[in-house]
Parts: structure tokens; sequence; C-alpha cells
């Protein structure tokens, strides 16, 4: 299994596979115990749902964590062109502005620190760049710390309209999981409500298995429409 | 105006004169000292004395994304040359203040957003007070009679948690620590709905069994 996401973090596939397979497992059991028999029939169906959505959500794990990283370095990178532009215009040296360059992103930081390490250690600025560069996830950082090592430390338009790809795409998606949320909270107590009616489950102990499997559904359901902020 | 655009200004204006060869601490001073409290605190810690980057931290590390890096930006002057960081930031200011205003449009959006949902909030304790208060007796309409018997309150409680649950993780979706007003609007509503509805509910249930 090759995935961007499972590279750029350098995790192998099949052990999130196991992982996930272990947390829907733990999931199934879980919602077994809690739910009772108050689904009658319909609770292997429900159960299953479960499983497959906690998995999901344990396999998709990387692809958040990079996508929140992408989003964060492309707005980054628009100060480090900035801040290169500056210092090459004084020092003319590649290599010193390398030294000199500060993120306030952690991992533009760290690429930063490896860079001027290896700079400092002699090795060409090129080589150094090309060698940290590629454990960026943004394709805009990616570029404007190459444009360093090259004298070219433009790259500000290139940053914005990735950064503002990026906000948009959120924003896209978040209008889009919305409604759907809204519907899962609107729709399942009612409908639940009307199972327990015409199922004749009028217990104590079933109206509050029901309540527990309507708060696992949603709750799941809210992780999956926020899952741009990351988890 | 919006306080990060105001702020994105101040230190454009900053930027500039730092551009055209004035001195960055003196600009600081004179463009920061108005914007309260982040600008303000900055402008009083350049007056005692302090260094660029430390004067400069309220605005790095407490500002929104935008201010913190054109404020990085500024602190980085230093290092490097402030006439020059001045004519390279001019561009990156405006490119953030694009960045606010979007940002503003979404905040109005989401702002939308949240009286809608709190509107669905209201509208779900509503229904669900319907189908609580006569979901039961709909379910007891048996022709075999033997229907069990419904405890009304029980049913009515557990509706109340089910909407209490639904409308609250709603509001926390939208508004975060703000989902009370959510609660409070669907409760609200379950609640007068089942007060309305009740009378109907009062009606003794019959047993169909031999109507032809």
């Amino acid at each position: 299994m090759r995935f961007v996401s499972y590279d750029h973090f350098e995790v192998s596939g099949w052990k999130i596979a196991a992982v996930a397979a272990a947390a829907s497992a733990l999931a199934v059991c879980l919602m077994g115990a809690v739910v009772g028999n108050s689904l009658g029939q319909a609770k292997l169906a429900a159960m299953l749902v479960v499983g497959a959505l906690v998995g999901y959500i344990v396999l998709s794990t990387p692809r958040r964590l990079l996508d929140a990283q992408k989003g964060a370095q492309a707005r980054e990178s628009i100060l480090i062109s900035a801040e290169a532009n500056a210092c090459l215009g004084v020092m003319g040296s590649r290599s010193r502005m390398l030294v000199l360059l500060r993120s306030r992103d952690a991992s533009v930081a760290r690429a930063l620190t490896e860079v001027a390490r290896l700079v400092l250690l002699g090795t060409r600025v090129d080589a150094a760049v090309d060698s940290c560069a590629s454990s960026l996830a943004s394709y805009s950082a990616t570029a404007s710390l190459r444009g360093m090592a090259t004298l070219n430390a433009g790259g500000l338009d290139e940053s914005d309209e990735e950064a503002r790809g990026l906000a948009s795409s959120s924003e896209l998606t978040r209008e889009t999981k919305l409604p759907m949320f809204m519907t899962a909270c609107f729709f399942a107590p009612i409908m639940l409500l009307l199972y327990a009616a015409f199922s004749h489950s009028y217990d104590p102990g079933s109206l509050a298995e029901l309540a527990a499997f309507e708060f696992i559904m949603i709750d799941l359901a809210f992780f999956l429409s926020s899952a741009e902020r990351g988890p | 105006m919006n306080a990060d655009l105001s702020m994105l200004l101040s230190l454009r204006r900053v930027l500039e004169s730092a551009g055209g060869g004035k001195g960055m601490s003196r600009s600081l001073v004179e463009e920061l000292a108005g914007d309260r409290p982040l600008g303000s605190e900055s402008a009083r810690r350049l007056l005692l004395g302090f260094p660029l980057s430390n004067s400069l931290r309220p605005l790095v590390e407490r500002g929104s994304d935008e201010v913190s890096i054109l404020a990085s930006l500024v602190v980085s002057a230093p290092r490097s040359s402030i006439s020059l960081v001045g004519r390279s930031g001019e561009f990156l200011a405006k490119t953030l203040e694009r960045w606010v205003k979007v940002k503003e449009n979404s905040t109005l959006e989401h702002r939308v957003m949240k009286f809608r949902s709190l509107v669905t909030s209201g509208v779900l304790g509503a229904v669900t007070a319907m189908v609580a208060s006569l979901g039961p007796l709909v379910g007891s309409l048996d022709f075999s009679g033997s229907a069990p018997p419904v405890n009304s309150l029980t049913f009515i409680a557990a509706a109340a948690a089910m909407t209490a649950i639904s409308s609250g993780m709603l509001g926390y979706f939208m508004s975060g620590r703000g989902f009370y007003l959510n609660l409070a609007a669907s409760l609200l509503l379950f609640s007068a709905v089942s007060v309305l509805v009740a009378p109907l509910v009062s009606i003794p249930s019959l047993t169909l069994w031999g109507v032809k």
C-alpha cells in the first residue's frame, strides 16, 4: 500500500491498517456492549457501520495531518521568501542567508536548521537544500527553499496562490460537510424515537441504549465533519 | 475597522517608512502606540529600551496569524537590511491584507451558519417533542390488543435527552463554547410543544380488538 501521506510520515501502510483493524474491532465490541439488544436485527449492520467509520478515521489520520501541515507551511513560505529576498539583497551570499533564516513553523524551522547545519559542515548549498526540501509537505515551501539555492528567492506569488487554494478548498469542504452534519443531528433523534415508538421499546433501559447509540453516531459524524481541522 | 486589518495597516506604514530610510523603532512607536492592546504594549517596550525582537513578541506570539507573519518580518530586519525588508514587506503586507479580508468574509458567513444551526436546533426540539408525545399514541393502536403499557414520562425524558445530545453537538460544532444557546433553544421549544400537545396524550388508548 503506497499513499503520499504515509510516505511523507514514513509509516508503513500495513501497520496503519493493522491499527485501524484493531480500533474497529474495539469500537464494534464497545458498541455491542453499550447498545445491547435495543436495535434488534439492525444491530449487526449498525456495528459494521461504526467499525467501518472508526477504521476510516484511523486510516485517514496521516492524510489529515499532511493537509494541516501543507496549509501552515504554505502560509509560512511567504514570510520565508520575503525574509530571504531582503537577506539576499544585503549579503549576496546564499549560505549566509540560509544560516540567518528563521521560521515560526516547526517543520519549516527543522528543515532550515538542517540546511544550515549541512552548509556549516561544508555541503554545497543546492545539495543541502535538495536533501531537506523533500521533507516539506507544501509545494510552495519546497519551491521557495529551492529558489533560495539558485539565488532566486522570489516565490511570493506562488506561496500566495497555494495558500489561497488550500483555504478555498478547506472552505468548500466545510460548506459540504456542515449540511451533512446538520442532517445527521436533525434526523438521528427523530428516527430513533419513531423506532422506539413502533417497536414498543418503552422501558428505560432500551431508551438509554438508543440514546447511547445516537451519541456514538453523532460523535462519529462530528469527527468526520470537522476532519479538516486535524485530529 | 477589523483589529487585524488595522494592525496590518500600521505595520505596512512602518515598513514603508523604513523602506524610505526612516528608523524602524521610531516608525514602530509612532504607528503602534494607538493600537490597543498589543500595539501599545510593543511601543511601550520599545520606549523602555528593549530590543526589537523582545518588543514585538506580543505581536508575534499573541497576534493573529497574519499579524504574526508581518511582525516576524519586522523582527528579522536587523539581521539583514531595514530598507530592503521595508521594500520587500510591502507586497507581503498587501497579500496578508487580502487574507484578512477573506477571513473576515468567512467569519460573516460563519455567523449566518450559526444562526441557521440555532433555528435547526429549535425545530429539532419542536419535532422531537411532537414525536415523543404522539409516537406512543400511534404506536399503541394495536389490533391484537397486546400493546404494552406506555410510560409517556420516561419516553418524553428520553426524547429530551436525545434532543439535548443532538443540539448540543450541533452547537459545539458551530460555536464551540457557545453550544448552550442551541441547547437552550431546543429544550425551550421541546418543553413548549410538549405542554401544548399534552391534552392529546391524555386521551385513553382504545383496544380495537373486535371492532369491525
